[in-house]
């Protein structure tokens, strides 16, 4: 974990677990009601995100990086386990405190045009974190409304049109700089990058590196592109079905994979000078019934008897990384 | 099922859930332009006004209804100045007189003018039409509101109270309450406008509904937006312009209701110049002296397809659907 | 298999499209040979699913003018009626749409919808179909095939319903497939698996491919050649390796530039933005955003040459005065 020694971490995740309930199973007896079957799309997930930290979380479809950042933002309850941002629990946060944490943390969505309000312009989408926590005088809300444009790309004279009127590159950038104006102290962005034109996606990556380095913010960033992760993030946590499978720098991840995981999401990756690798057979199991020991065996190129009997726990595997696996791989 | 990534197309935004296409934002939004909804900012720029009128001028059925709605609300506003006689002022030794030089449409069978009373016969068929979408939109807003809003029992407890307004013909429930509170124009706006509030009701609890799940609702509430500024702000102006519209369909009904009360005798009362009160008058003199009745007759069915025609065209213009270039 | 012997399969010479006022495609001219696979690549609005959907006719007049010629095996397509499109679609030339979900009908079964060609096209009876889908379905992988006849397309996984198109478009062993984005919508470890899988039966078919990608990383590594456009041309076409890695158009070039890698140090993103199909410049189309237009650059369009391996239409590859950035 690279919390700075004696510095608490801005969050801390401690064993959460979300567990979804999608119908229920059929009754033993007649006119009771079956046992309820459960989605769990967060089984025990243990994460610490220091200040000026930026984290990848990476995974495909069913990981559960989208329910993660939700309960880490307050959005949804944790059935199990705790969420802590600055040593206060989600769940016992005081009014004030509650604030406080609206305004620290930011939140860009995937949805960016849904993410606001068709009928308010920019310029009034842009002012309003800013006047909720009143951060500077009304007077001087449009000057900050037009700096803010302009350090995303966009001209200033984007105040006065409305969210449908943007292109999708101008939209994310709108999000960005809704994110920024309440000055957070954490931006976590969920797939920001995902769906644009290379070249738009270029500028946006380079826009969120250098506000990155300009305004020390630490970031959780969302995606399951391992470029735009090595690109923005220098740590890196790769979760399967609602678990953190491993985590690390990363670079030192991606290049020296320890989890079969990770190494073969590294394979599957289209790269320029690599012929297409022998993919990864059979299907992402459902989270509904998970399998018995390591989830990950039904495909795993390495299971043993072993994998299928005891689940991996996420440990210590040199400076700064964690791996779950059981017999994880030799760099 | 985690992301999907987006369709590829010059505005489009990653997605998790379908989302409507991006024309129907900027219907929405045309749409919210044309009527500037109570509570909302800024009045609209002229930008997206002159989008809405762009909209609306394609619709010909909206045009044409454009056309007869104002030329009425036209005549109906400058009744004072353009009339020729009083509509009330009896003159029984010129009772029965065809259309003429001096009574314009004729007169019925108490001397009055024909023409003066078709033109404050407008005035009070689209008073009343207004006032009472107005006050039942009013009402049917509030119930809808609490009911999107609060949830649980409080919005069980409200539906079902709708449900059995809505179980009556709208007809029926306007008998009934004229019947409680007595003849008139007030009386009868307000009997109206109280079996309006059901229909409304609905659609703002509905619309309530899906907008409260929409991602830019929950996106505010996470940036700490108080709930009546959320309620206020986020809510309230994307719920308005789809009622707007309903709205001004139901005008027609209004007007169609308003009407038959008093044709029946049981809406306002006489000698007001109203057009379903002419009718009724007109119908024993209907082979001697047709026009009291044809006059009044032919301007309610043409006001009507007017209101229908603008009513279903406003709706088209303003329905997601792509723009073909 | 066999490399592009004699005759082309597809031969397209300065195929033209208007919509409208807009020429969406301008003068494309391409060839693919038997059993290669050519990769589309460009950003959006550049008409790359324009030119698929021009190959398979699903474009045509009165919708849109054509002019220019599009051959396939001697055919001409621009002039082909419908119903004679139709025996070619499915049975010679073969469709992946990237949408599998949205182009397969929930309203009938998988195995049915693989029997439709088979039995519409090769005369199959019933049983010989189902047989042959079987078959199919086990070739493309899904376990227990026999069985998943006679599931429905929402019952299956996005990867599966996608394998379920490739069996449908694979069905009549078709000379060329054409393929739209057939991966974007999967997780990345099922893209793997289902490029693989394409390629593999397209090479045993010796058949040829054509797909429409954005990634230009996959195309390097799926396909033998590929076509860079954009704003409707063809900007620099040739053998995939070559081409992305040493690319000699500007275009091409920022394009690679912007594809984050691993090692990536600093991206550098192209500036400003396609223009607007009614919009287009005079003279080279990427002139406006070019870093090196010159002089002759925004005044006549550049051909199409062969040089250093590959086709390109810059003029200042072809050693034209570099000019000032705009």
């Amino acid at each position: 974990m690279s919390a700075r020694a004696g510095q608490k971490p801005l969050f801390s995740v401690l064993d959460v677990e979300k567990a979804y309930e999608v119908g229920r199973a059929p009754p033993a007896r007649r006119f009771a009601r079956g046992a309820p079957r459960l989605l769990h799309a967060l089984d025990g997930v243990r994460l610490d995100v220091a200040e000026g930290d930026a984290v990848a979380l990476v995974g495909e479809s069913g990981s559960g990086k989208s329910t993660l950042v939700r309960l880490m933002l307050g959005l949804e309850a944790a059935t199990e386990g705790r969420l802590l941002y600055r040593g206060t629990d989600l769940a016992s946060l005081g009014v004030e405190a509650r604030k406080t944490f609206s305004r620290e943390v930011a939140y860009i969505y995937q949805d960016a045009r849904g993410s606001m309000n068709p009928r308010m312009r920019i310029g009034d989408v842009l002012a309003e974190p800013m006047r909720l926590h009143g951060l500077c005088a009304e007077a001087d809300v449009p000057a900050r409304v037009g700096a803010l444009l302009e350090r995303v790309g966009l001209s200033a004279t984007m105040r006065d049109r409305f969210p449908s009127e943007l292109s999708g590159g101008q939209v994310r950038r709108v999000a960005v700089a809704r994110a920024l104006a309440s000055e957070p102290k954490i931006v976590f962005a969920d797939e920001s990058v995902a769906g644009l034109d290379v070249s738009v996606q270029a500028q946006l990556l380079n826009l969120l590196r250098s506000l990155r380095r300009e305004m020390g913010l630490t970031l959780v960033f969302i995606t399951h592109d391992l470029g735009v992760a090595s690109y923005l993030c220098d740590r890196i946590a790769v979760m399967y079905l609602g678990r953190v499978v491993e985590e690390g720098p990363t670079g030192d991840v991606l290049t020296r994979p320890r989890h079969p995981y990770s190494r073969a999401l590294m394979d599957a990756f289209p790269s320029f000078g690599r012929p297409l690798g022998a993919p990864l057979r059979g299907e992402i199991p459902s989270p509904i019934d998970l399998p018995r020991g390591c989830r990950f065996a039904s495909r795993c190129p390495q299971a043993r008897d072993a994998c299928r009997e005891t689940e991996p726990v996420l440990v210590a595997d040199g400076p700064g990384r964690r791996v779950a696996c059981a017999f994880p791989l030799s760099s | 099922m985690s992301a999907t990534p987006a369709s590829r197309g010059p505005a489009s935004g990653a997605a998790t859930r379908p989302v409507l296409p991006a024309d129907a934002e900027a219907c929405v939004h045309d749409a919210a332009a044309l009527f500037s909804a109570p509570g909302s900012a800024a009045p609209p720029p002229s930008g997206a006004l002159a989008r809405a009128w762009r909209r609306i001028r394609r619709e010909r059925s909206a045009v044409i209804g454009l056309c007869i709605v104002g030329a009425f609300a036209l005549l109906a506003l400058l009744a004072p100045l353009i009339a020729t006689h009083d509509p009330t002022e009896q003159n029984l030794e010129h009772a029965l007189m065809p259309p003429g030089a001096e009574h314009w449409l004729g007169t019925d069978s108490f001397g009055q003018d024909m023409y003066s009373r078709l033109l404050y016969g407008a005035r009070l068929a689209l008073g009343i039409g207004f006032a009472s979408v107005g006050l039942g939109l009013a009402g049917g807003m509030v119930i809808g509101l609490v009911a999107g809003l609060v949830g649980g029992w409080v919005e069980w407890a409200l539906m079902r109270l709708v449900d059995a307004i809505l179980a009556f013909p709208e007809i029926i429930l306007a008998i009934a309450f004229v019947a409680v509170l007595g003849l008139g124009i007030d009386k009868v706006i307000y009997a109206l406008a109280i079996s309006f509030v059901g229909p409304f009701a609905r659609i703002v609890r509905s619309d309530v509904l899906q907008v409260k799940s929409r991602p830019f609702v929950e996106a505010a509430g996470l940036m700490g937006v108080p709930q009546t500024a959320l309620i206020v702000r986020h809510l309230l102006p994307n719920v308005m312009p789809s009622l707007l519209v309903q709205a001004g369909i139901r005008i027609s009904t209004a007007i169609l209701l308003e009407s038959g009360l008093s044709f029946f005798g049981i809406g306002v009362v006489p000698p007001t110049p109203d057009w379903g009160l002419m009718i009724a008058e007109g119908r024993a003199f209907i082979t001697m002296a047709p026009w009291i009745s044809g006059v009044p007759g032919i301007a309610l069915a043409v006001l009507l397809v007017g209101l229908t025609l603008l009513g279903d065209g406003l709706r088209d213009a303003f329905s997601p659907r792509s723009e073909g270039r | 298999m066999t490399t592009g012997t004699g005759e082309a399969l597809l031969r397209i010479d300065r195929l033209s499209l208007k919509r409208g006022r807009n020429t969406v495609l301008d003068e494309v001219s391409l060839s693919l040979g038997r059993g290669r696979s050519l990769g589309l690549l460009g950003e959006s609005g550049a008409g790359k699913s324009t030119l698929a959907m021009a190959i398979i006719g699903l474009l045509r007049e009165p919708e849109v003018g054509l002019s220019g010629s599009l051959v396939f095996d001697g055919t001409e397509l621009t002039e082909l009626s419908e119903s004679r499109f139709q025996t070619l679609r499915g049975r010679r030339i073969g469709l992946i749409f990237q949408d599998a979900m949205g182009s397969l009908d929930p309203c009938f079964t998988v195995g049915s919808q693989i029997c439709e060609p088979l039995r519409r096209h090769l005369k199959l009876d019933k049983r010989q179909a189902l047989d042959r889908a079987a078959q199919l379905l086990d070739s493309v992988g899904i376990p227990d095939a026999r069985a998943r006849l006679s599931a429905y397309p929402h019952q299956l996984s996005g990867g599966m319903q996608q394998r379920v198109m490739i069996a449908i478009a694979l069905a009549c062993d078709p000379e060329l497939l054409i393929a739209d984005e057939p991966t974007s919508a999967l997780d990345v470890t099922i893209q793997a698996q289902i490029m693989t899988l394409v390629m593999d039966r397209v090479r045993a078919l010796g058949s040829s491919a054509v797909f429409v990608l954005h990634d230009l990383a996959l195309a390097a590594q799926v396909c033998d050649e590929v076509a860079v456009m954009y704003g409707g041309q063809i900007v620099e076409t040739g053998p995939s390796a070559l081409l992305l890695g040493s690319p000699l158009h500007p275009y091409t070039q920022g394009l690679r530039a912007c594809v984050v890698e691993l090692d990536s140090h600093e991206l550098e993103p192209l500036a400003g933005n396609v223009p607007d199909p009614g919009d287009m410049p005079p003279g080279c189309r990427f002139a406006t955003r070019c870093p090196k237009a010159g002089p002759r650059c925004t005044q006549v369009r550049p051909p199409l040459v062969e040089l250093e391996g590959r086709r390109v239409a810059c003029w200042v590859a072809q050693g034209e005065p570099v000019g000032v950035a705009s």
